[in-house]
């Protein structure tokens, strides 16, 4: 495989998955608002502020609600924007077109060519919900066409372990963002154990609520929240699983069964057996330590991953 | 499907002047179109526009298209305009054609390996010297270098017309990177999902295995002592308005789509930057431009090259697919020659024909064409894809001075031809809903290897989709029809 | 037989690192002009090397180096030997035969890439000089003899006045020069009266007070008829002898170029020639 066709298809993963991460961030955290019993939240500053979070925008002075809105899902001047991820997916899959299957290009091009032509208008009058819907679903479709129409070789775990070092990085920065309005809300008096619509929220946030239910059958509160979507390996949207992933799909393109320890092989599977025998208690009162010390670790392993395969 | 009670072809309106593909004068269909114009007549308006629908969204999903791109608004993607009414040539007016192409395309290749080692040809004043040795595409790096199997022109696209007169006319030959086969493939699928029960009534020749004779005519040049060559394509990037082609190409063959810049030249070996490592790069179909494929040797300035690759050409370590240097003999100017070229090499007569070509840098000719210039095509010999074209019915009498002035300025760089009335074939035509007939053209395309020759049973034809047009490029607006050979 | 201490050396410093570069030296004095006896040769980039050869049979140094730098230098030394020539020529032909000879079909056809313009040996529409013409009447040599010593009146020598890709046009206009402006115009002037010629990239020796032997020098030759090349150096308004080391010919400047590279990098470069060349 080519250096500069591995770099667009490892990035094609990225961008795929950070696309999704956004629009359904976004979606939840400005519908879930509508109607939540915190006071706090019902503040339309301070949910659209929780959105610029979550898109790397920290000042919001000046803007209205549409301006915001629009900053985050359709200014393509905005690199961080929702349709600037697609046209970068889309820009990638173009540069590997003659290795990835025709299923596959023809799904990234139709979502691309959907998202592109959503009239602006609508977006920012009755069209948030369908947007941010419309992303989640041609993104089902086009991770649907990445496991069914192409061959699971290197080319195939090089995508997936784009996607998969995203989610992991997404992931942390879901809960980090969503910490960080907890504690602001925390920081109003109100009562930390009627909580449970924050929590709720950032499971929703990462389509894991169904899961977290069924796994603890319970109200989900702080520690059970934050256990399942860090460290539980069953759930396709932890941390845990996340590694996992990056660690079978690295595998698979460096083909190194016991990997010396300078290798990134060895760094990936160093920070996967952490997580493994990580028992939640050891971390309750350093998360944010434990959340930063990963996301450098990805972070590091990802710039090695280019260095080593992906330049040209 | 009900019976529409008027064919969507009936309402189309001949033209007398020039030759019609489909109708005789009469108005009925020409016997090879007949099954084809009941089949279309059987459509009801909005039933063909339904179809022609699905067909541009099928090309747009799949990203047959190029960009237009305009200040600060994201660029706007358009497709190639397709027309789903098929040209249709029979079986043996194609035999014919195909062996005046493949006889050309041989004294072709045979010219430009006379002409970078013994010259005999412009010794023998068949072909003047001056024209050859003028030509900014006849490269030094070129002569008396002998690249694998004495071939030159790998792949070829020529262009034919076909005049009043009923007969093929050969309009130029494109010998440098030749474009348009992808759009040939695709149509031919659009067309079968699309129009299904057509391929019913006719039996066409497919078009399919183009990508592997290419990739077989590949392999025959590979360099010596290499067993099973690593084949490429090389694109100049995904913004090149060909790049949907040469991702179709590579993927249907099956080799790497590579840049310039996923190559490098080491002790002149080629090799290509994978993820584990460096791998030796055998044949390269490179649909750069000479100029640019090595910064070492042409423009300094390519970003899209290999700094080495042609040493390592001349070494013999790659094989480059068009050779270097081809694009003179595809230069307007020799194309006049190319029936003496056929006689000289070949003892042959040439099949097909010749447009009359004046060559403004022959006084004996130039007068004429300056006084002329009202009833003339004029073309620069080295631009390719239409450009720097006139048509003097279509000049003001400003612009023919214009006209003038340019070629006293540099009368070498321009011929003149006869206009050439290109026959005309129904054409569906959005704005006014109805067919109407539209001047075409055919592009062939031919590939030659070690010992073997291929020729794609059909080709691209083009057509001006504005009234009156003569000009049938893409670039310059123009769209495409899938074409049937007959079996 | 004379025998001379050749050294070249390059160095080029860049502000900003090179990712990767080629390079091509065409530096290595040509072994059918004369015998090369020691030849070494070393870059800072201890890099193995390919010699190959170029479109006109002359050796090249090539080094593709992907590993980044800020520096690159490059030595050449040789000993060269050579027999001591006497450059007076007398053709046995006549000049109405001479003429007759050049200007057959044939001999044009077989000398064509001499005698094609090039961009750097185009002559201007418009010339405000009338240069010396070739009409037969006397023979090709001693025309040439005649051409050379116009040109070396017409031009002062002025190093930095002009740089390698400078065009005829200007050199005319400013009627200024260094040695690949003189050969270019020679070169020009003899194309159009339909004498093969070619330029020439070569050392010479710094001992015998020529003009041009701090840096390489560049001379051009003309095909004579039944004499074969013959090099001519307006610069110095000579014939060249052995005291001319060659490297290589080429149309123009640009098949002779000593050093060639294409980098990938951002910044300036700043770029110090040496050469020395001694006589025992």
């Amino acid at each position: 495989m080519l250096s500069r066709v591995a770099n667009n298809l490892y990035w094609m993963g990225r961008y795929i998955e950070r696309a999704e991460h956004f629009a359904r961030y976004s979606k939840q955290i400005y519908f879930s608002s509508l109607d939540a019993p915190i006071l706090k939240t019902y503040d339309r500053n301070f949910v659209l502020e929780s959105m610029l979070y979550m898109a790397g925008i920290f000042d919001m002075e000046g803007m209205e609600e549409k301006d915001i809105l629009f900053r985050i899902g359709l200014d393509t001047s905005n690199t961080n924007s929702i349709i600037s991820n697609i046209t970068f997916a889309r820009e990638n899959a173009r540069g590997a077109r003659n290795v990835i299957s025709t299923e596959l290009w023809e799904s990234i091009n139709k979502y691309y060519h959907l998202a592109t032509s959503y009239p602006q208008e609508v977006y920012l009058t009755t069209g948030l919900y369908e947007f941010n819907q419309l992303i989640l679903d041609q993104t089902s479709i086009v991770s649907s066409k990445i496991y069914g129409t192409l061959l699971h070789d290197g080319e195939w775990a090089i995508i997936l372990l784009g996607m998969h070092i995203e989610r992991a990085l997404q992931i942390i920065r879901i809960i980090n963002s969503k910490l960080h309005d907890i504690y602001k809300i925390e920081q109003t008096g109100h009562p930390v154990n009627e909580m449970s619509f924050e929590w709720t929220t950032l499971l929703r946030c990462v389509e894991s609520f169904d899961m977290n239910r069924k796994f603890y059958r319970s109200i989900p509160d702080r520690e059970q929240v934050l256990e399942f979507l860090m460290l539980n390996p069953h759930c396709p949207r932890s941390i845990a699983y996340s590694l996992n992933g990056i660690r079978r799909y690295e595998a698979k393109i460096s083909q190194n069964e016991s990997p010396q320890s300078n290798t990134i092989s060895f760094k990936i599977g160093k920070l996967y057996e952490q997580y493994r025998y990580l028992s939640f208690d050891e971390y309750k009162d350093d998360i944010y330590g434990l959340l930063n010390y990963t996301q450098d670790r990805i972070t590091e392993i990802g710039a090695e991953l280019e260095k080593k395969y992906l330049s040209f | 499907m009900k019976q529409a009670e008027k064919g969507i072809l009936d309402s189309y309106s001949l033209t007398n002047s020039h030759y019609d593909e489909v109708f005789k004068e009469t108005k009925e269909p020409k016997e090879h179109y007949q099954s084809i114009v009941e089949r279309f007549n059987q459509l009801s308006l909005s039933d063909y526009e339904r179809i022609n629908n699905e067909v541009k969204t099928a090309f747009f999903n799949q990203g047959i298209t190029f960009a237009v791109y305009s200040d600060d608004k994201k660029p706007d993607e358009r497709i190639f305009p397709f027309d789903l009414f098929p040209r249709i040539i029979p079986n043996d007016e194609w035999m014919q054609l195909e062996k005046g192409v493949i006889q050309r395309n041989r004294a072709i290749n045979l010219f430009l390996d006379d002409i970078y080692h013994r010259k005999l040809i412009l010794k023998d004043k068949v072909v003047p010297a001056d024209l050859i040795f003028s030509s900014k595409n006849y490269l030094k790096e070129m002569v008396d270098f002998t690249p694998e199997g004495k071939i030159y022109t790998h792949i070829s696209g020529t262009d034919l017309i076909k005049h009043t007169d009923g007969q093929y006319y050969i309009l130029e030959d494109n010998l440098r990177c030749p474009s348009g086969v992808s759009y040939v493939l695709s149509n031919r699928l659009a067309l079968k999902k699309s129009l299904f029960d057509l391929f019913d009534k006719l039996k066409t020749k497919t078009v399919y295995q183009y990508p592997e004779q290419l990739l077989e005519i590949l392999k025959t040049v590979k360099p010596k002592n290499i067993d099973v060559p690593t084949v490429v394509v090389v694109t100049p990037g995904m913004y090149n308005s060909a790049y949907f082609e040469h991702s179709f190409l590579a993927q249907k063959m099956g080799v790497p789509l590579v840049e310039g810049r996923d190559l490098f030249v080491d002790k002149n070996f080629v090799y290509m930057k994978t993820i584990h490592g460096p791998i030796r790069v055998d044949v390269i179909y490179r649909r750069v431009d000479d100029e640019f494929i090595d910064p070492l040797v042409f423009r300094k300035d390519s970003m899209l090259g290999v700094p080495g690759l042609m040493n390592a050409y001349r070494a013999g370590n790659v094989t480059l697919a068009n050779a270097p240097g081809t694009g003179v003999a595809d230069d307007k100017a020799v194309y006049h020659y190319v029936p003496d070229i056929i006689k000289y090499y070949l003892n042959e007569e040439p099949i097909l024909n010749n447009v009359k070509t004046y060559h403004c840098e022959k006084e004996s000719e130039v007068n004429y064409v300056l006084e002329n210039i009202d009833k003339l095509v004029v073309k620069p010999v080295d631009e390719s894809g239409g450009y720097g074209i006139t048509i003097g019915t279509t000049l003001t009498k400003e612009q023919i001075e214009e006209v003038k002035v340019r070629i006293k300025s540099n009368p070498r760089k321009y011929i003149a031809q006869p206009i050439m009335s290109l026959s005309v074939h129904a054409t569906f035509i959005e704005e006014t809903k109805e067919f109407e007939p539209r001047h075409i053209d055919l592009r062939t395309f031919c590939l030659m290897g070690k010992d073997t020759e291929y020729i794609l049973k059909g080709g691209l034809t083009r057509v001006a989709l504005k009234r009156g047009n003569l000009i049938v490029n893409s670039s310059q607006g123009g769209g495409s029809k899938d074409t049937w050979v007959l079996g | 037989m004379e025998e001379f201490y050749i050294e070249y050396f390059i160095e080029n410093k860049y502000e900003a690192p090179v990712r990767k570069a080629n390079f091509q030296l065409l530096v290595i004095p040509d072994s059918n002009s004369q015998q090369v006896q020691e030849l070494k040769f070393y870059c800072s980039e201890n890099q193995e090397t390919l010699i190959s050869k170029n479109i006109f049979g002359f050796e090249i140094i090539n080094y593709y180096i992907s590993n980044p730098f800020t520096e690159f230098w490059f030595k050449l030394s040789a000993k060269i030997t050579k027999p001591e020539i006497n450059p007076f020529y007398i053709s046995p032909l006549l000049p109405s035969d001479e003429y007759e000879l050049i200007h057959s079909l044939d001999f044009q056809i077989d000398n064509s890439l001499f005698l094609r313009s090039t961009d750097l040996t185009k002559m201007p529409a418009l010339v405000n000089y009338t240069f010396p013409e070739y009409n037969g009447e006397i023979q090709i040599f001693e025309y040439l003899l005649h051409l050379t010593s116009f040109l070396y009146q017409l031009l002062e020598y002025s190093p930095e006045s002009t740089d390698v890709n400078t065009p005829i046009e200007e050199v005319l206009r400013i009627r200024k020069g260094v040695c690949q402006d003189y050969a270019h115009l020679f070169i020009s002037i003899c194309r159009q009266n339909k004498i093969p010629a070619r330029y020439v990239s070569g050392y010479l020796n710094q001992g015998a007070g020529f003009t041009g032997t701090s840096q390489l020098h560049a001379w051009a030759e003309a095909l004579i008829p039944d004499l074969g090349w013959v090099g001519f150096d307006a610069t110095n308004n000579l014939v060249s002898d052995h005291h001319y080391i060659k490297i290589a010919h080429g149309t123009d400047y640009r098949d002779c170029s000593p050093i060639i590279g294409v980098l990938e990098t951002t910044g300036a470069q700043k770029s110090i020639h040496s050469v020395i060349v001694t006589n025992q």
